[in-house]
């Protein structure tokens, strides 16, 4: 079967338990944009250290993009990895502290309440450390490792780096024990987690995914390896860095980054090449989430160069790094991935058993399609110009971006819940 | 007794449900045999363990079974040659957009 080459669901875990996840994030990124269009003065002013533009970040981070990562691990490490997901239970547990978590942290940092943020962070982190013992108890029982297997491992490994530093600046925050360290521990946790923790799960379930949904073959994976490995190699060196090991480890760290997301570029230029079928909302948005990751490596590098554009504060060109590593790179990556990922789940819980046995609907016919294509139109201006109001410390143009990012996030939000709720649909043939 | 003919066009009702093309029009099968009420039916998958790769299987084993003489259905999966996209037929490329 073409939809999940290499995937034997016959390990992964009921379609319920992935999906939770996932709606839960589509949530969540509707109402990160939603905030941003209201109330996300301090992001387009650079202010990145602001309470609010914190409270933003861990939306994205944690709400959105982790919860969504987390949830697809649950079905995609067992069907990736051949191996069977070591307790369901323990995956349905790990949700409630997780969302309750970030929900409580991003409120605390909204409200200005210090306690509010360390008991939700110390909640969201224990629902991770929940997944993560689940995952580890999992990839104990892998036989064969893949590359990509590898790279999701080694994503995990970063995860539980993030949070480390997270629960670190957590009891600095409450008891001030970091002092004037603070600043720098903040940038190693961000740095573990987005070019660690996200990028290298990205990349490793993007080189499986990419070419399945654009029915992809004859494409050279021999990078793959590599390009996992600079990624991992490149966020360790920028988190050494930015705890005190130098600019020299910082920018060797930001160049393995950028020639990571380079040679993923141009691998995955190379499988849409080759693609068999017409361009899905999944392959465009996937495409603009790698060049959106492309241009945060390259603005990160020319900051760490000390080759800022002129008349832009060092503040604004950091937030625009953010704005389009987590904006860009990975939402645009993961909006795609949703699109397909939850229909399929839908289908395989709602259909599985029935199909060839009695006339069942496509997966395609879950949903109605226009919402992915408009989700695509939407969601990439709406980036590229919130990066742009950024750099240009606009407000108004970052509301107005934001305003065309939150129909975006809508589009998608209402192709997930057309699926999850189920759409009318005619059933099909046979099976 | 059953023809060959009648198995393929038997066939065209498993569909791969992401895409919505059957099995025939995927280029999935490699060979069809009939001997005495029973059917083998050699077929191929896009990549090795493809993710409903047993349901597949059954959906094959379901449609032919449910053929007028077929007593017995065998269905192998076979690696090699390996499945590429130019055994899509050419309905199959213009509904993909090809």
């Amino acid at each position: 079967m073409i939809g999940l080459p290499g995937l034997d669901t016959r390990r992964a875990p009921s379609p319920a338990l992935p999906l939770r996840f996932l709606a839960t994030g589509a949530g969540a990124f509707v109402l990160l944009q939603a905030f941003l269009a209201v109330r996300g003065g301090s992001v387009f002013t650079g202010r990145y250290l602001d309470w609010a533009t914190v409270g933003a970040v861990h939306l994205a981070t944690l709400g959105w993009i982790t919860m969504v990562m987390v949830g697809a691990a649950y079905q995609l490490i067992p069907v990736l990895l051949q191996v069977g997901l070591f307790s369901e239970r323990l995956g349905r547990l790990s949700y409630w502290p997780l969302a309750a978590g970030a929900a409580g942290m991003v409120a605390g940092f909204w409200s200005r309440r210090i306690g509010l943020v360390v008991a939700g962070g110390f909640l969201a982190a224990f629902g991770l450390a929940l997944f993560l013992y689940n995952a580890v108890q999992t990839l104990r029982g892998v036989r064969a490792w893949t590359p990509g297997g590898r790279a999701l491992g080694a994503a995990l490994a970063f995860l539980l780096l993030t949070a480390a530093w997270g629960v670190l600046l957590l009891v600095g925050l409450h008891h001030g024990a970091l002092g004037g360290a603070f600043p720098r521990h903040l940038a190693a946790h961000a740095v573990l987690g987005v070019a660690g923790w996200v990028s290298l799960t990205i990349v490793g379930v993007g080189y499986r995914l990419l070419p399945m949904f654009a029915l992809s073959h004859g494409h050279s994976l021999r990078r793959q390896g590599w390009t996992a490995l600079a990624l991992g190699l490149g966020a360790a060196g920028g988190a050494a860095g930015a705890l005190g090991a130098g600019r020299g480890a910082a920018g060797l760290g930001a160049a393995l980054v950028a020639c990571a997301l380079a040679a993923f570029c141009l691998d995955t230029a190379a499988i849409l090449r080759r693609r068999r079928r017409r361009l899905e909302p999944v392959s465009l948005l996937s495409a603009a989430g790698v060049a959106c990751g492309g241009a945060a490596a390259a603005l990160a590098g020319l900051g760490v160069a000390g080759w800022l554009p002129p008349g832009v504060p060092a503040g604004r060109v950091v937030t625009a790094v953010a704005y389009l590593a987590l904006g860009g790179w990975a939402s645009l990556m993961i909006a795609g991935q949703l699109l397909k990922i939850v229909p399929f789940l839908v289908w395989l819980g709602r259909y599985g058993e029935r199909a060839g046995r009695e006339p069942v609907p496509l997966v395609r016919d879950l949903y109605d399609p226009r919402l992915g294509t408009w989700a695509f139109r939407l969601l990439l201006p709406g980036t590229l110009g919130g990066a742009g109001a950024v750099l240009a410390g606009s407000p108004a143009a970052g509301a107005l971006f934001s305003g065309v990012n939150l129909a975006g996030a809508l589009a998608l939000a209402a192709a997930v819940g057309q699926a999850v709720l189920g759409r009318r649909s005619p059933p099909r043939g046979p099976g | 007794m059953v023809t060959e003919a009648e198995v393929r066009q038997a066939l065209r009702g498993v569909f791969d449900p992401e895409l919505g093309l059957d099995v025939v029009d995927l280029g999935l099968i490699y060979g069809i045999a009939v001997e005495d009420g029973a059917v083998r039916v050699d077929m191929t998958l896009t990549t090795r363990g493809c993710p409903l790769h047993e349901a597949m299987a059954d959906w094959v084993r379901e449609a032919v079974g449910r053929l007028d003489g077929v007593e017995r259905v065998d269905v192998r999966l076979v690696w090699d040659p390996p499945w590429t996209p130019e055994r899509l037929s050419e309905a199959a490329r213009r509904e993909l957009g090809l």
